[in-house]
């Protein structure tokens, strides 16, 4: 029983040139209290996608199909007002900047209540209590809770702006690039406080990243997207050790392990394709070292392969002898 | 290995047509937004003027130096007529031909005070924001105490000590208004410092002055244009100040000195709008033209603002 | 191996109307032709401040720089220039690394005009560095301006423009950091084999640790402006001796679902106010300090094999 179902979701943004589909048939599952990483690269489409769930997109971009059904009600075509009101108390966000989720020019405290009374419908008193429990709960002291965010490091900043998500105890929070920006201790710091408060509190979580290596550490599930779709999606596992997308093993092979023999890293030449008219076929055929004839003429779809292992790509039922050839660079050089 | 056998980024550039590909060196140069509505009416202003100055011997249909006759006597203060489009003045000369051969002077003013006023605040904004230092403190102090000086008082002194005319207005012009535009320029040169590829021609043995002149004042000149443009206007209403009050050269035709003419003939008690209406007119229309192309510019100027 | 670059008691204060940040304290550093040498560190440690000071950016407070055997640190403008045509620089944003108004070309031409190549010679140059940087064929890229490319290919005109003076020693802070993942590989495979060809020396700057061991035969960690541990790459990682590499190595996540999850082994964060004065910089947040440490800034000590650490439970 999934906690949220995205099923071939579209989001289209009007530009001068045209329409620009940043995500075009886009699918993803996530169980109550697990953990999902979305991983991609610039411009594939994750942030939209976060975004475009929440419904919380900017102007020019609009849902141009698909559903996205949680708790039962699809959340595309629910009104506004209902929408507005699972905000923060069932569905709430972690954006990319901690800035672009804190005001910069109210206390924290300020801000915490105003969620936990406008949303929360908590008593003055009562919101207190939870606003310094809720600094606990993510490792600051709440003693801060009458400081600005300018104070506060950039770690602290994400962490409060966890604080805010979590709030009035959501089912799920969509966190995007939660730790990029962070340098690599505060960013062990945060993600434990993040694994750490899922399972306490059984919140599921979707975490967009481009870095492999977060999602290894933090999530269960994977989805990998690529050109708006997805491309890849299975327990975290078999996505980054058997993975069955070409895109997915050139991946895998592109970050360096610190403890690593120093095998050579696999670069994928080439550049996503513009999405104002995407080429017929898959989408990462220009890229691929393996693509055939088929794959630039048909969209391959998104097929289960093993339990709960699926990829969109017509060779990946040879995916066992693609890896041995992925894991050369010589053969990303083609 | 090529990234792509076309080089494209991730967003397409939209196609330019044939034209536009000649004009968009000229264009990209002064940086002018292309549909920018207020921008193109107000260089429409500016280039129906300058060709009404260049063709002046064509549209004027008299000498404006002329003093004309009409049924053998002096054509003084006459009103519209099919002969003259505008009347002529208590001096018999055509306004219409007065107002058309008016524009010279006025671009003349116009351009060359302007010219000055960017080059001058251009080049001290430079080198007060990329040198720093004492070069910048100096200038700074310089272009305050410049700011404190009154225009119309400063006119006065410098005319008594030389001689009215239209260079004495074009030097005090250039010599006072250039504060403003240095340090707008100022402004833009410190952001500009902080940028990695400025960083870049230091590591590549570029010499400061190189990096001033060559790397850093292409992006400038937007900004630079811009407020030329506006000192246009400021710089023909200074003239025409200067000469409405008496410091012009009286044997010079500018709408400034047909202001003053009129004004001393009393035309404006005895009514006739024909007179001093028009080159009145004139000025607002000049004056207004740099108002649009600096609104309209805005996006140039502040592209932040237009994201928000 | 000689010697290229070599830098002693390198320091930096900035000085405030009140305060005074010592943003690089007494560092010391040489690196030889044909090495690669990482920098790493969080932010604020320095790392990118030393880049700014060993290629004459910035000017150093203390401390002495030497290239090739000369002192190269009081040079100023015209007399810079053999040193800047032999030293250059890579930067971390591809996106702001180009004057957006040049082309291609004009980017690539101007080390060879102010470093007094002949102009007869530019566009065989030019021709043959693009090569290298594998953009070919060169003139469907030239006569492009940057906001043209995306940012991996930018990023080869940054190393280009950086190989084509013909340089003994390049520094790359945090070259791919900007980059997607998947053109990462190939930035970092250039260098490399720049690096190979031409018998260039190379300084990595980077807070990614995964990146400096993959590039880098040694290594410097920094913290909060000193040198705290140094050594070859593989063993600094494989066995980390001070309490903040130890904490930086269990930090960094690996692209493996079975890795080591237990906290680590480091106390809050990096404080917003330095700790000025003696004792050693990471007191405040290293399980294992002790009275020495407040009281005396640890020393970097050999322990053996190329291993340097500034600890005073590495003490004899």
């Amino acid at each position: 029983m999934t906690l949220l179902s995205v099923r071939d979701l579209a989001v289209q943004y009007a530009t001068r040139a045209g329409a620009v589909r940043a995500v075009d048939g886009f699918d993803l599952d996530v169980p109550p209290g697990g953990i999902v990483g979305l991983v991609g690269e610039s411009g594939c489409g994750k942030s939209t996608l976060g975004r475009a769930i929440m419904g919380v997109l900017p102007e020019t971009a609009s849902i141009a199909g698909g559903s996205v059904m949680f708790e039962g009600h699809d959340l595309v075509t629910l009104p506004d007002d209902e929408r507005r009101s699972l905000r923060w108390r069932r569905l709430s966000f972690i954006p990319q900047t901690a800035m672009n989720a804190l005001d910069p020019v109210q206390r924290l405290r300020a801000q915490l209540l105003e969620v936990l009374r406008e949303r929360g419908g908590l008593t003055h008193r009562a919101a207190l209590d939870r606003a310094a429990e809720l600094f606990r709960m993510v490792g600051l002291d709440p003693t801060r809770l009458a400081d600005y965010p300018h104070q506060f490091s950039g770690g602290m900043r994400q962490r409060a702006s966890i604080a805010l998500a979590l709030a009035l105890e959501p089912r799920l929070v969509i966190a995007d690039e939660p730790v990029t920006a962070l340098d690599v201790i505060v960013q062990r710091q945060v993600l434990d406080t993040l694994r750490d408060l899922q399972e306490r509190l059984g919140l599921a979580m979707i975490l967009i990243t481009h870095d492999m290596a977060v999602v290894a550490y933090c999530c269960d599930r994977v989805a990998v997207m690529y050109a708006g779709r997805t491309v890849e999606a299975g327990p975290a596992a078999e996505v980054l050790e058997r993975p069955l997308h070409p895109y997915t093993m050139g991946l895998t092979h592109a970050f360096p392990d610190v403890h690593g023999g120093g095998a050579a890293l696999v670069p994928i030449e080439g550049v996503p394709p513009v999405l104002i008219d995407p080429p017929p076929g898959c989408r990462f055929a220009p890229r691929c070292p393996f693509a055939l004839e088929i794959c630039r003429t048909q969209t391959p779809p998104l097929t289960q392969y093993d339990a709960d292992h699926a990829a969109a790509c017509w060779r990946a039922k040879e995916a066992a002898s693609l890896r041995v050839a992925a894991a050369r660079p010589e053969t990303w050089a083609a | 290995m090529p990234d792509d056998s076309a080089p494209s980024a991730v967003l397409p550039s939209p196609a330019r047509p044939g034209g536009a590909r000649v004009l968009a060196p000229l264009t990209s140069l002064l940086g002018y937004p292309r549909g920018a509505p207020f921008a193109a009416v107000g260089a429409a202003i500016y280039a129906v003027i300058v060709v009404v100055a260049i063709f002046a011997p064509q549209i004027a249909p008299y000498n404006p130096h002329d003093l004309l006759m009409a049924n053998h006597r002096l054509a003084k203060s006459l009103p519209v007529s099919a002969a003259h489009w505008l009347g002529t003045t208590a001096d018999s000369r055509d306004i219409f031909s007065e107002l058309v051969y008016g524009t010279r002077a006025a671009l003349e003013v116009g351009l060359t005070a302007a010219f000055a006023v960017v080059a001058i605040g251009t080049f001290l904004g430079l080198l007060a924001g990329y040198l720093g230092g004492w070069t910048d403190k100096i200038i700074i102090r310089f272009s305050d105490i410049v700011l404190g000086l009154p225009f119309l008082p400063s006119l006065l002194v410098v005319t008594s000590l030389t001689a009215p005319g239209t260079l004495t207005i074009i030097i005090v012009v250039g010599a006072l208004l250039w504060p403003n535009t240095a340090r707008v320029i100022r402004a833009q040169v410190l952001s500009l410092r902080e940028r990695a590829w400025v960083d870049a021609a230091r590591v590549t043995g570029c010499s400061n002055a190189r990096i001033m002149f060559v790397h850093v004042l292409p992006q400038v000149m937007p900004l630079a244009a811009l407020y030329g443009s506006v000192a246009i206007g400021w710089a023909i209403l200074a003239e025409a100040a200067a000469s409405f009050l008496g410091f012009g050269d009286p044997n010079t035709i500018s709408w400034g000195v047909m202001l003053q003419n009129a004004y001393s003939n009393q035309a404006l008690s005895l009514g006739q709008w024909n007179w001093f209406a028009p080159p009145g007119a004139a000025i607002l229309l000049m004056v207004l033209a740099g108002f649009l192309i600096a609104r309209g510019s805005e996006k140039l100027l502040f592209p932040k603002l237009a994201e928000q | 191996m000689s010697a290229v670059i070599e830098a002693t008691g390198l320091t930096k204060v900035f000085r405030g109307r009140r305060r005074h940040l010592t943003a690089v304290d007494g560092v010391d550093l040489t690196v030889s032709t044909g090495e690669a040498l990482g920098i790493v560190g969080e932010s604020g440690c320095g790392k990118t401040t030393i880049a700014r000071m060993l290629l004459r950016l910035d000017e150093p407070t203390a401390g002495v720089v030497t290239f090739e055997g000369r002192d190269v640190t009081t040079l100023r403008g015209k007399a810079l220039l053999p040193f800047r045509a032999r030293t250059q620089l890579v930067f971390q944003n591809p996106f702001d690394a180009l004057n957006p108004r040049f082309s291609i070309r004009r980017t690539l031409a101007e080390p060879l005009r102010n470093f007094g190549v002949p102009r007869a010679e530019h566009a065989q140059r030019i021709d043959a560095v693009m090569d290298r940087v594998r953009m070919t064929p060169a003139a469907a890229w030239l006569d492009r301006r940057p906001h043209e490319l995306s940012g991996g290919q930018l990023q080869r005109v940054v190393l280009a423009r950086a190989l084509i003076p013909g340089p003994k020693l390049i520094v790359a802070d945090e070259p791919v950091s900007m980059l997607d993942v998947s053109v990462r590989a190939g930035i970092l495979n250039l260098l490399r084999a720049a690096r190979d060809d031409l018998g260039l020396a190379a300084i990595y700057i980077s807070h990614d640790l995964a990146l400096i061991r993959y590039v880098c035969e040694r290594t410097l960690v920094m913290y909060l402006g000193r040198v705290v541990e140094q050594g070859p790459t593989a063993d600094l990682i494989a066995d980390p001796r001070h309490p903040y590499t130890r904490a930086l190595v269990a930090a960094v996540p690996v692209p493996k679902v079975d890795q080591d999850r237990a906290p680590l082994p480091v106390r809050g964060a990096l404080s917003d106010t330095r700790l000025e004065g003696t004792g050693c910089p990471f007191r405040d947040r290293c399980p294992h300090a002790f009275g020495r440490c407040e009281a005396e800034t640890p020393p970097l000590r050999l322990v053996g094999n190329g291993r340097f650490v500034a600890c005073h439970l590495e003490a004899p």
